[in-house]
């Protein structure tokens, strides 16, 4: 993996965020069919969450862009298998194979959902969050990190009732919250395609400003953190044994004294904090 | 990397030509996820080459048609031809309610993994799934 950094320069990463149904995917692949006809090499990568239950995973973005076909698009489908903190990690990995591939441009779909989320779009260099009419009352516009997050907004489904009252809304919201007065604001109707060369447009211009601000490297500072929680928790729990302190901690411990910090304190006494191995990410 | 580490098995599960009817597809795609596969679910109205571009994209292990209606007749033999050009190693394996005897003694001969007819057994489907990935992967590991 590390020789691929060496030879080849890294894409660039547009990051697509936005609740279930807010319409990502459709977005996704119409972005990536303006810019392909636009003379860039895309790619995709769309990472859909592994079940919780059964490890399984139904990665249904493909259903979204028929239209892949037609352009010369990668997709590659990922699930997030577990994502114990490894998601962003191997994410990076399959971004720089892709530019590794040719692919200059790599769009990065995830769930607008928890963890995963934030930690893929720390990789992206633009994010694009979705929002949709009808998806709830203005307070879930201004939950904490949404309007942060984002490089560009964009009202998706522009064309049902009540959208103009979500740009309102989000107005309003960019004006009064710190910091994010200057993000765009677009109007899309992704399955009709309208909007899309604008939203291009935007990114791309954002792109270039990244560039001219250097701020690649605050994305490698991530990447690099990503590599240290990786391998201190991997050697704590996994190589250093952890996992089996633990559990010979709880068959010793009576069940009505049990409490998390007690049996907190026994592991990390048994088992003092490792030291950082060599990094194994092949 | 995370698509070559051994355990889920990656599928895809689509349609090919016009054959509208996607129950059984649908199903098959749910209790394959449930029996910790990773399915990437291309649905109805797939041409062959769109079938071989997205298994050499997603690096699947299975390609998975389902067909209710007479199309495989037409499409089984380009899907195989077209895999083959590609070098594309993923297995074939298809399911559906109107596959002849006949036909099935055919496709088998044309490559085709495995077929299940009505009333397969779901068990007997993912044990075959689970076997087909974990022999391309053994393969891919050898190089």
């Amino acid at each position: 993996m590390e020789s691929l950094y060496s030879r080849s320069m890294p894409p660039d990463v547009i990051g697509i965020t936005g609740s279930p149904g807010t319409g990502k995917s459709t977005l996704t692949g119409r972005l990536a069919s303006e810019f392909s006809e636009r003379g860039l090499s895309v790619a995709i990568l769309a990472v859909d969450p592994s079940s919780p239950y059964s490890g399984g995973a139904l990665l249904g973005d493909r259903l979204r862009m028929p239209d892949l076909d037609r352009h010369d698009v990668l997709l590659r489908s990922m699930a997030t298998r577990g994502a114990s903190g490894g998601l962003a990690r191997s994410a990076a990995d399959v971004i720089r194979i892709l530019g590794a591939a040719g692919r200059t441009l790599v769009l990065v779909e995830t769930v607008g959902i928890g963890q995963v989320d934030v930690d893929v779009a720390r990789l992206a260099d633009m994010t694009v969050v979705i929002c949709i009419p009808g998806q709830g009352d203005r307070v879930q516009a201004i939950k904490a990190g949404l309007l942060e997050s984002a490089s560009i907004l964009v009202v998706n489904k522009a064309d049902r009732d009540g959208a103009d009252g979500v740009i309102a809304d989000l107005q309003t919201m960019l004006r009064v919250t710190a910091g994010v007065a200057a993000r765009p604001l677009l109007r899309t109707v992704a399955t009709l395609g309208t909007g899309v060369p604008e939203l291009a447009d935007a990114l791309l211009a954002g792109l270039e400003a990244r560039r001219a601000q250097c701020e690649t490297r605050k994305t490698l500072a991530g990447e690099v953190r990503d590599l240290v929680d990786e391998d201190l928790l991997q050697s704590f729990w996994t190589t250093g044994g952890g996992e089996q302190v633990l559990a010979s901690l709880l068959t010793r411990a009576e069940l009505s004294t049990m409490n998390p910090y007690g049996i907190y304190r026994a592991l990390l006494a048994a088992r003092p904090l490792p030291t950082l191995s060599q990094c194994s990410a092949e | 990397m995370n698509s070559s580490t051994p355990g889920a098995v990656r599928v895809l599960v689509g349609m090919l030509g016009l054959d509208q009817h996607e129950v059984g597809s649908l199903a098959v795609a749910g209790m394959l996820r449930d029996a910790g596969m990773e399915v990437i679910y291309l649905g109805r109205f797939n041409t062959p080459a769109a079938i071989v571009r997205a298994a050499i994209d997603e690096d699947a292990d299975v390609i998975g048609i389902s067909t209710h209606s007479w199309e495989y007749i037409e499409y089984l033999p380009e899907l195989m031809n077209a895999l083959s050009k590609a070098h594309c190693d993923a297995a074939v394996v298809l399911g559906g309610s109107v596959i002849t005897a006949s036909d099935r003694d055919q496709l088998l001969e044309m490559g085709v993994a495995a077929i299940f007819g009505a009333g397969s057994a779901s068990q007997d489907i993912v044990a075959a799934l689970r076997t087909l990935g974990a022999t391309r992967r053994a393969g891919l590991a050898r190089g």
